[in-house]
């Protein structure tokens, strides 16, 4: 006798990556080994003390538990069922998590399947395998120079800056670039989640030789002789230019705690001072690349304070129940571009979709223009999540967990903030 | 202002905002204020610190940097950090604190950012300010500006027309921010005879978009006598104007025991991660793998490690 389990609509491995958001699954009699009734199976964790955990429900809206108890129809339809990773216990490897199915009569193991409970960590805190598999697929992604990365790269300049910057979606926009960015890592390596700078405490093991490197008196980053950041280029600069002004070693940045970022206030136009500061204050905390908005991807660490900044974004909506993307505490600009209802800048009004996953080009990138061009073309999908649309509206941006819907989930969620 | 002094007079900032961050903008009370040890009597909203001349640098910029947020796109505020900037006859260590409320705003700021004009007018007489923070500072702002005029003036300066306004280091590595090919002849001539190793590897960093200069590169990363720093550097703008010479190049360094560890190693990470797979051949497959056996230093050790785990995957 035999079960199959396929997760997130698919039964290829590339499937079977969760976040703590319920992930829809099936499960049906492969074999029913001449069974005529259905069949009683439990469904758990094979082992509960190593790696990934995960819990399971048959209804997305009711919290997991450890085991979920079936009934499979001899004639091999399939159960549906939700399964997720119990929060806080992530995968730190690829498919060290697994699913197995016990016919509850005999005990027999039915089927085992692998999956990982993918999330993104605190930088600062990765095992060195963790972090050697992100710095890989980085490196990778940039290839000398020659890799997608300039596509990135070439998202976030200074005639770009009003598309992500000085209004309202700032936030949104960040979150499309960084999940775009994050599901082309996994391409590369499918078990990379994007990493977050912590910024308001210490984090040395970000800034050293065998990770993001550690910069000399002049700023230029040095790396170990192992790590393949030591080739990173981007436009015509060989090399990593960033000078922290606080010590990295014992000191955090110069920004607002996170408490204190929480606090800015329940309602979104209150929250989103956070662009100024901890989001700029982190910024220039160094000087070289990471403090000007035209030149700041081009440091590797870009990605990781952005990271920071989201998930901030994120326990500002959990904390705040920020979900519902019509409510005008959650976003208050309703409507869209072009129409009666605008009230800010294309691009960040609730409706309009964003640049440059729309496709839309202008011609001087000014306040009321958009940029001559659009690299890169539509939002990278994902094999697990069918959210955010290839090219989203800020609205999309809002319910990454799916927590009013499970259309909306998109397939990332942090350490530290639950479901 | 030392690396030191900067750093301490930044916490001394962050710790006093939040007494700023909830008062009222404007206006307030006068009362007694104890800035430090001293009770002074002082009108206490932020705009009103700032403004005051008696009151310490560190409670001024944290004054400044409690509005920022919310008056980032106020025409008053902002016109008061690019006076505050530019004015001479301020304190240094506040100028500089304000600079990088500027470079803040300019993240957040449409204000701001509709003023490049304004800032860049602002920061030039900075570069020639007694203090070397501030030239510092003004000099790489208005370079990520790709200012023509702070670009002339760094070329001036490395082609020895004009003193450095920085560290030779420095200087050079602020040209970066807008390099042209008319740099380029002044960049080789610092990579072949600048006096400390680190303004050879600033230069060779810029000569990696410059054709003209792989014969160069090759000779610094073959060179056993120059800095390793400087060597790892050549490789990589080696690697990227010619990627089919530096494999083969590579290759030598790694199977030559008397190499420097760090080069061989940095070389076998190159390999390792970019190279094409026909370079991965079986006479270094072999002779890596036989390395994996042996006690080496830990740079070395771990790029074999890497490599052999790459091709057993």
């Amino acid at each position: 006798m035999k079960t199959d389990v396929a997760i997130n609509g698919g039964t290829s491995s590339t499937s079977n990556y969760l976040t703590w958001s319920p992930s829809p699954g099936e499960i049906w009699l492969s074999n029913a080994a001449g069974a005529t009734a259905p069949v009683k199976v439990i469904l758990r964790n094979q082992r509960t003390n190593v790696g990934g955990q995960v819990v399971f429900t048959t209804n997305s809206a009711v919290a997991g538990t450890d085991e979920l108890r079936l009934d499979l129809p001899p004639d091999g339809t399939r159960v549906p069922f939700y399964v997720a990773g119990k929060y806080p216990l992530a995968s730190k490897a690829d498919k060290d998590a697994a699913v197995e199915v016990i016919e509850s009569a005999t005990g027999t193991q039915l089927s085992l399947t692998q999956l990982m409970v993918r999330i993104r960590k605190d930088a600062n805190l990765l095992t060195p395998s963790e972090r050697d598999l992100f710095i890989s697929a980085f490196a990778t992604l940039n290839n000398r120079g020659t890799g997608r990365f300039s596509i990135f790269r070439d998202m976030h300049r200074g005639i770009s800056y009003y598309e992500a910057h000085g209004f309202p979606g700032f936030l949104a926009w960040h979150r499309a670039y960084l999940l775009d960015l994050e599901r082309e890592l996994q391409d590369i390596e499918a078990s990379v989640a994007l990493p977050y700078w912590r910024f308001d405490v210490p984090a040395p093991k970000i800034f050293h030789k065998d990770f993001l490197g550690e910069s000399d008196t002049f700023g230029t980053v040095a790396f170990s002789a192992n790590n393949p950041i030591q080739y990173w280029r981007t436009d015509t600069s060989d090399g990593i230019t960033r000078d922290p002004l606080f010590d990295p070693l014992t000191d955090p940045a110069f920004v607002l705690s996170e408490s204190g970022t929480l606090a800015y206030g329940a309602m979104y136009a209150d929250f989103e001072k956070m662009e100024g500061d901890p989001h700029g204050n982190a910024h220039t905390s160094f000087t070289g690349w990471l403090d000007d908005p035209a030149t700041s991807p081009k440091d590797p660490v870009f990605f990781l304070l952005h990271c920071n900044v989201d998930r901030l974004w994120a326990k500002w909506q959990l904390a705040n129940a920020r979900f519902d993307v019509t409510n005008i505490a959650t976003y208050p600009h309703q409507g869209k571009a072009g129409t009666p209802s605008q009230t800010t800048r294309i691009g960040h009004n609730r409706l309009d979709t964003m640049w440059p996953w729309n496709g839309v080009k202008g011609t001087t990138g000014g306040i009321s223009d958009r940029p001559p061009d659009a690299p890169g073309g539509g939002l990278a999908p994902s094999v697990i999540v069918a959210a955010p649309a290839a090219s989203p509206t800020v609205g999309e941006m809002i319910d990454w967990q799916g927590k009013l819907t499970t259309a909306t989930r998109m397939g990332f969620d942090y350490d530290d903030v639950r479901f | 202002m030392s690396n030191d002094d900067r750093r301490n007079f930044e916490k001394a900032v962050r710790a006093a905002v939040p007494k700023y961050s909830e008062t009222p903008t404007k206006g307030g009370l006068e009362s007694l204020v104890t800035f430090g040890a001293e009770a002074v009597a002082v009108e206490t909203s932020p705009l009103a610190v700032a403004r005051n001349r008696n009151a310490p640098p560190a409670e001024r910029a944290a004054a400044l940097h409690a509005l920022a947020p919310r008056q980032r796109n106020d025409e008053e505020f902002v016109q008061l950090l690019l006076k505050l900037a530019g004015d001479s006859s301020e304190p240094p260590e506040l100028r500089s604190g304000v600079l990088r409320i500027l470079r803040q705003l300019r993240f957040s700021s449409v204000l701001l950012n509709q003023k490049r004009a304004q800032l860049i007018e602002t920061l030039r007489p900075i570069i020639d300010d007694p203090d070397p923070t501030l030239r510092q500072d003004a000099l790489e702002m208005l370079a990520q500006e790709k200012d023509e005029y702070v670009q002339r003036r760094l070329l001036e300066s490395l082609t020895g027309q004009a003193p450095l306004p920085a560290a030779l280091e420095k200087t050079v590595q602020l040209l970066g921010y807008d390099i042209h090919a008319e740099h380029f002849p002044v960049l080789r001539d610092i990579a072949k005879n600048a006096p400390t190793a680190t303004a050879r590897r600033e230069a060779v960093r810029l000569l990696a978009s410059d054709p003209q200069s792989i014969q160069l590169l090759r000779e610094i990363f073959h060179d056993k006598n120059e800095d390793q720093e400087v060597r790892r550097a050549s490789a990589n703008g080696y690697l990227s104007l010619d990627p089919a010479g530096f494999e083969q190049e590579a290759k030598k360094i790694v199977l030559d025991p008397a190499e420097d560890g760090d080069v061989r190693a940095a070389s076998l990470s190159a390999l390792t991660h970019f190279a094409h797979p026909s370079t991965r051949d079986e006479e270094l497959n072999g002779y890596v793998e036989a390395l994996g056996k042996r006690d080496l230093p830990k740079p070395l050790e771990d790029a074999v490690r890497t490599y052999n785990r790459r091709q057993s995957s």
